[in-house]
């Protein structure tokens, strides 16, 4: 297990980045509604995994914010997405170094929680050469647009 | 006049953290925004006289571009400083071997990647 090593990890993110120390607690199963973002990085080669951060919408903003030294307000959706997507590459280069195996990180995708966790829609499966495939459409209305 | 210095990172987020560093240390900073991109900036102007570069973009990635402009003649003395995430020896490694000055791991100290420039750049 590398509890400790991720844990040191976001605690060096949050004191280099921000100046600020982090408290390490239990969130509750409700910790995030549907504006909640999701950043993630997948591993492969020696090692297959991904990494995943989830932060509310509130504080990606305020992280974004500082990381890129603009106003209160100023940043775009873009900018938030981006910051986002930068903590967990970092984050996930650190780990790559500790898991004693050679293996590649992808670049960071982000999205927003709601379509990481949406219910399935719609369903197909099939056999093709005698091998099985399954696609799957996830999605919710967005009220927002 | 104000030494310039090419940000070669694919994350806008970043290329504000190290451009602002630098241009409040007294330099001038030109941006791109991944390898195909760096190459291009660092073939079209002479004036660039170092470059902080990121290894994992899409298109070229550092490292490619890092043994592209460093056995392109013209440019083959610039200095270059890695900054990444990536901590992995054999990355570290393959960069030097290509001629990479420094190797920089995010998160980064704005005071630590300006000193690690003067030093390349007064050199």
């Amino acid at each position: 297990m590398l509890d400790e090593e991720l844990a040191t990890v976001i605690e060096d993110i949050a004191e280099t980045l921000f100046a600020v120390p982090i408290a390490r607690v239990c969130l509750p199963d409700d910790a995030f509604d549907a504006s909640a973002l999701t950043a993630c990085v997948d591993y492969s080669g020696g090692f297959q995994g991904a990494l995943r951060a989830t932060l509310s919408a509130k504080l990606a903003r305020t992280l974004a914010t500082l990381m890129m030294h603009k106003l209160r307000g100023s940043c775009s959706e873009d900018d938030v997405r981006d910051a986002v997507g930068e903590i967990a590459n970092i984050a996930a280069g650190n780990l790559r170094g500790l898991l004693s195996v050679d293996c590649q990180v992808s670049l960071p995708r982000v999205s927003n929680l709601v379509v990481e966790t949406a219910p399935i829609l719609s369903r197909a499966q099939f056999v093709l050469f005698e091998e099985p495939i399954s696609v799957e459409l996830r999605g919710v209305a967005n009220a927002r647009a | 006049m104000a030494k310039k210095v090419l940000v070669v990172d694919d994350s806008p987020t970043v290329r504000q953290q190290v451009g602002l560093a630098l241009k409040q240390a007294g330099y001038e900073v030109v941006e791109a925004t991944d390898g195909a991109d760096g190459v291009a900036k660092v073939g079209s102007d002479s004036s660039i006289g170092m470059v902080i570069l990121d290894v994992n973009m899409p298109r070229m990635n550092g490292l490619e571009m890092l043994e592209t402009v460093k056995a392109g003649g013209a440019n083959a003395n610039l200095p270059v400083i890695m900054l990444t995430s990536e901590g992995q020896q054999s990355l570290i490694e393959r960069a030097k071997k290509a001629g990479a000055k420094g190797w920089i791991v995010k998160p980064f100290k704005a005071e630590l990647l300006v000193a690690a420039v003067k030093k390349l750049l007064v050199a």
